[in-house]
């Protein structure tokens, strides 16, 4: 347990953590804003125990170069690698937005889940991402126009897409039916309701991702955008046939979130043969007493590592209290 | 140094700088109208290797596995930094196949996004031209990579290269 006021570092111990599993912020930080104000770097040590196989995982940031990532001294060429180090697991207060927010919230909750639980996946999503901004500015630089250039360089962009899209929109299907009953049970025991949760992912085109994307070419020169693609699929979450984001109450939306972290949890522990390790940022302060009881129960067995300004959570025993202050770890 | 060594090293850095040009045939650096090799006969001008940067054709070089030309288009397509067809040799490299006899063309773009589009759009423009087109095999997956490939790799995957995807 991690504990320490308002503005003690506690969060930024935990996004260290978690980017020294993904390479990226799970605040959606900028990289530039990883680096304290003055400084030119920072640097990320951790040395990582699994079972018996430890190693020491350096990351050095100094935008705009690339991460500097080092495995037992060794350089590590590709991140994925590194994500099969160490993987986390994150509940925040803000996680609210999982069910709250519109479904990019959602997909880049699945994704994040694809990359966790197969690393080979973390190009992919980036070619995706890349290929999607590539695309868009083609369609604007088009103003419309489908010149011979423009089709043919749209052809190639869209056969990148594609094959990318139709591989990331696969692994998002497959590990929404793998999650599904996870967390569903979770959702249950959380609320000690009879009904589960309902998960369906939403493809936002009919057949295959190549043939929508040539089918839709003349919208998409005259809406200047792609309307076809991963980017635009949905994950839909209900309970009891509501639908979580508009028709349930704000304490069901928070076990939903809940149940969701904790599905996917299990899911990434499932494929890795290891639990990620949990972070969990202050994320008991807005559950009322019967919540934070029954999400201690849930907790799956692994290392935890929880922050908090206040008192423990009910029924939480931590092995080592660690108290923060300016930044420093002080006791 | 002294203020005379200084001076004589800064007179070589502006002549070099002033000599160096493009070559007028491939747009390797050089320090005539003809690069090295292009200017050397005894390479396959029959075989080129179409690269994004000169410092490509360094990494190529040093593999000395290639013995053909090469044509540097400067680039690679990607619209977010205002490059397409036009901003990159492409018209300069169909106006080589048929003066120079050209009969294979391998596509040794970066093994990025943008390198691999590159690769495709030149693979659909050259091969209805009935010209061989080759693609060097890429070790690493495209994108999420922290470093490019070494010159072993670079070696391996030119002797590995296969018919370009179109
Ligand atoms: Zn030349």
């Amino acid at each position: 347990m991690v504990s320490g006021e308002n503005g003690a570092g506690k969060t930024s111990m935990l996004e260290a953590i978690a980017y020294g599993s993904a390479l990226r912020s799970f605040r959606n930080s900028p990289r530039e804003s990883l680096v304290r104000t003055g400084a030119s770097s920072a640097t990320v040590r951790m040395e990582v125990t699994d079972g018996s196989h430890r190693s020491l995982v350096e990351i050095g940031i100094a935008p705009p170069a690339r991460d500097q990532v080092l495995r037992n001294k060794q350089r590590v060429l590709r991140a994925q690698e590194l994500l099969e180090t160490v993987r986390t697991t994150i509940f925040t207060p803000d996680d609210m937005a999982l069910v709250k927010a519109g479904p990019q919230e959602r997909r880049d909750f699945l994704d994040d889940l694809a990359v966790s639980a197969r690393p080979r996946l973390l190009p992919v999503r980036q070619a995706v991402e890349r290929v999607l901004r590539q695309r868009n500015v083609l369609l604007r630089q088009a103003g419309g126009r489908e010149t011979r250039d423009v089709a043919a360089t749209l052809d190639v962009w869209d056969d990148q897409l594609a094959r990318a899209g139709s591989e990331l929109t696969e692994a998002r299907e497959t590990l929404v039916a793998e999650l599904l009953p996870l967390a569903s049970s979770a959702f249950v025991r959380l609320t000690n309701l009879e009904q589960g949760l309902g998960l369906e992912y939403r493809r936002s085109y009919d057949g295959d991702l190549a043939g929508a994307l040539a089918a839709r070419r003349g919208e998409d020169l005259r809406r200047q955008m792609t309307t076809a693609g991963p980017h635009r699929d949905e994950l839909l979450v209900a309970s009891g046939g509501l639908d979580a984001r508009t028709r349930l109450s704000q304490g069901r939306q928070r076990c939903v979130t809940l149940a969701l972290r904790l599905g996917a949890h299990a899911v990434v522990g499932m494929r890795a043969g290891v639990p990620p390790v949990l972070l969990l940022d202050d994320a008991f302060s807005e559950l009322d007493d019967t919540t934070a009881r029954a999400l201690v129960a849930e907790l799956p067995l692994g290392q935890a590592i929880l922050t908090t300004a206040g008192p423990l959570p009910p029924g939480a025993r931590p092995d080592a209290v660690v108290e923060l202050r300016g930044g420093r770890i002080v006791a | 140094m002294t203020k005379e060594d200084a001076v004589r090293l800064a007179r070589a850095i502006v002549e070099v700088k002033e000599r160096t040009v493009l070559c007028s045939v491939c747009f390797n650096i050089g320090m005539g109208e003809r690069c090295a090799i292009c200017a050397d006969e005894r390479r396959d001008g029959s075989v080129v290797c179409v690269v994004e940067d000169p410092r490509d054709i360094v990494a190529v070089e040093r593999t000395r596995e290639f013995r053909g030309r090469y044509h540097v288009l400067g680039g690679a397509l990607s619209p977010i930094d205002g490059i397409g067809p036009e901003q990159i040799r492409v018209r300069e490299l169909l106006a080589r196949l048929e003066p120079e006899h050209v009969a294979e063309v391998i596509l040794c773009t970066n093994p990025n996004l943008e390198g691999e589009a590159t690769a495709m759009y030149l693979a659909r423009l050259l091969k209805p031209l009935g010209l061989h087109v080759t693609r060097i095999a890429s070790g690493l997956p495209v994108g999420g990579d922290l470093e490019y490939a070494d010159e072993l790799t670079l070696g391996r995957a030119l002797e590995g290269r296969r018919e370009a995807a179109t």
